[in-house]
């Protein structure tokens, strides 16, 4: 477990793990006894702060960030995995995205927007797993749209196209030739 | 240098949309779960 929690922090926390079975397992609370870390459920936490004034900065946490609770746990119903390009990320998802194929939905984002929302869940802790996956995808905006038509009219897109188009084609197995071939046929290219 | 690697043609939004064409065609891509990252070359999915 990466995050590490002290004071109110730490008791927000307690709150969440209270309520929520998911953040519950994937944290550790103690308190303070005169330097020895007595460890503690966040029952006993919350009860301790309120009934007996318990000095906050007396409880602290361990409890796994947001990345790596999805690494650990997935996300529920849905998938999601990464394909990392040099400029680009892949992104697909069973209910997030344009549709490209039965069961697989998908966006691209540039690398940079991949990479700030990276760095957000590997230093945020879980709050509501189901919340935080949203809140996590919520970062990885703005979203570069796999859509036919849309590579010629989106800015961003048509810069990236080429890049996307290739992974794509190794993502999803197509034959390149294949793929040359009808472009021939439609005087794209010669 | 593969054809789809020459950097004079632009082109990009042609082969973009012929490959979406194509993937939504695959019905057999449903198989794919979980949680993962993967960097370069991607494993196929279909």
């Amino acid at each position: 477990m990466t995050i590490s929690l002290t004071g109110y922090e730490a008791l927000a926390e307690a709150y969440y793990a209270d309520h929520n079975v998911e953040v519950l397992v994937n944290s550790k609370f103690y308190v303070d006894q005169e330097g020895t870390q007595i460890p503690v459920d966040p029952f006993q936490a919350l009860e301790m702060f309120e009934r007996w004034d318990l000095n906050p900065g007396k409880l602290s946490c361990e409890v796994l960030s947001v990345w790596e609770y999805l690494q650990s746990s997935g996300v529920g119903e849905d998938f999601l995995q990464f394909f990392l390009c040099p400029r680009t990320a892949i992104v697909l998802t069973k209910g997030h995205g344009d549709p490209l194929a039965k069961g697989i939905r998908g966006f691209a984002v540039e690398k940079t927007v991949y990479d700030k929302a990276l760095s957000w869940a590997k230093s945020v802790p879980i709050t509501e797993p189901d919340h935080d996956y949203e809140a996590f995808l919520g970062r990885l905006e703005p979203r570069l749209p796999l859509k036919k038509g849309m590579g010629h009219h989106h800015g961003d897109l048509a810069r990236y196209a080429r890049e996307i188009a290739q992974a794509l084609m190794d993502l999803f197995g197509l034959d390149r030739e294949s793929v040359r071939e009808s472009l021939v046929a439609r005087h794209v290219v010669v | 240098m593969s054809w789809y690697e020459r950097k004079d043609l632009s082109w990009g939004g042609d082969l973009l949309d012929m490959v979406l064409e194509r993937i939504g065609n695959i019905h057999g891509a449903s198989e794919t779960s979980g949680f993962f990252v993967r960097e370069g070359p991607a494993p196929s999915v279909a």
